[in-house]
């Protein structure tokens, strides 16, 4: 497995584990209840360190990487086709 | 605090560590070690009655277990690191899922709860069972169709 993904794996791992965790609160015990509320705070703070930490939001140098890959392929391609067509 | 009965350890703990440290294998695609695996899923639900015993709420034995199953997919069964991460967590996440979707179907029928079954050896012993056997079932298909998420030993191919 390529070590990007395995980190990503193991980060929706995580998650799934406490979101798991916190249900089973809420399916079995329901007078503990406010543990699994805890927890599913406890899961939002980990959710949105991790995506900090794994930076999934776009980089101004992504997106002008993206812009330029979407204007060679993507648009020239189109207009080639397009103007086949016609 | 729960006290677990020695009967329900021997029957249902190690049946249900022996199937977690088989998928944990198996996902990784690594060859089954028996001798290992059976070891770990005898120490690990005796380990667990203790932790049961000692901490004072339901829950948080969930979070020691899967510490100690990382542990011993690291230094018994010998997995690498990254490998023993993964597979702890995929296997508890897989048993939790079964667990969450399966039981409340057993207690609805015989009308019960978790802490009225925990008393009962019987009930306590016998409700996992579905669960073990749809997770064995699991472990079984991707065992023997070598569907690893990893390369390893048994699986070359790095997908």
């Amino acid at each position: 497995m390529n070590n990007i993904y395995y980190y990503y794996s193991i980060f929706i791992l995580i998650q799934g584990f406490i979101i798991l965790f916190a249900l089973q609160y809420f399916y079995f015990i329901p007078d503990n209840i406010l543990i699994g509320k805890i927890f599913i705070m406890i899961y939002i703070i980990i959710l949105f360190y991790l995506i900090r930490l794994f930076n999934f939001t776009h980089k101004e140098g992504n997106i002008n990487k993206f812009d330029s890959n979407f204007d060679s392929f993507n648009i020239q391609g189109f207009e080639r086709n397009h103007n086949k067509g016609s | 605090m729960d006290h677990m009965q020695l009967l329900a350890v021997i029957f249902q703990g190690i049946p249900e560590s022996l199937v977690v440290f088989a998928f944990g294998v198996a996902v990784v695609g690594e060859y089954l070690n028996w001798k290992r695996i059976l070891i770990c899923a005898i120490i690990v639900p005796f380990l667990m009655m203790v932790v049961r015993a000692i901490v004072p709420i339901f829950g948080p034995h969930i979070v020691i277990s899967l510490i100690v199953t990382f542990i011993f997919f690291w230094k018994i069964i010998k997995l690498d690191l990254k490998k023993a991460i993964f597979s702890s967590l995929l296997s508890m996440c897989i048993l939790l899922l079964l667990e969450i979707f399966i039981l409340p179907i057993f207690y609805n029928i015989w009308n019960t709860t978790l802490f009225e079954t925990y008393n009962n050896t019987f009930q306590r012993i016998l409700f996992p069972y579905p669960v073990l056997i749809i997770y064995a079932i699991f472990t079984f298909i991707i065992y023997k169709f070598k569907f690893a998420l990893f390369k390893g030993d048994r699986v070359n191919t790095d997908e």
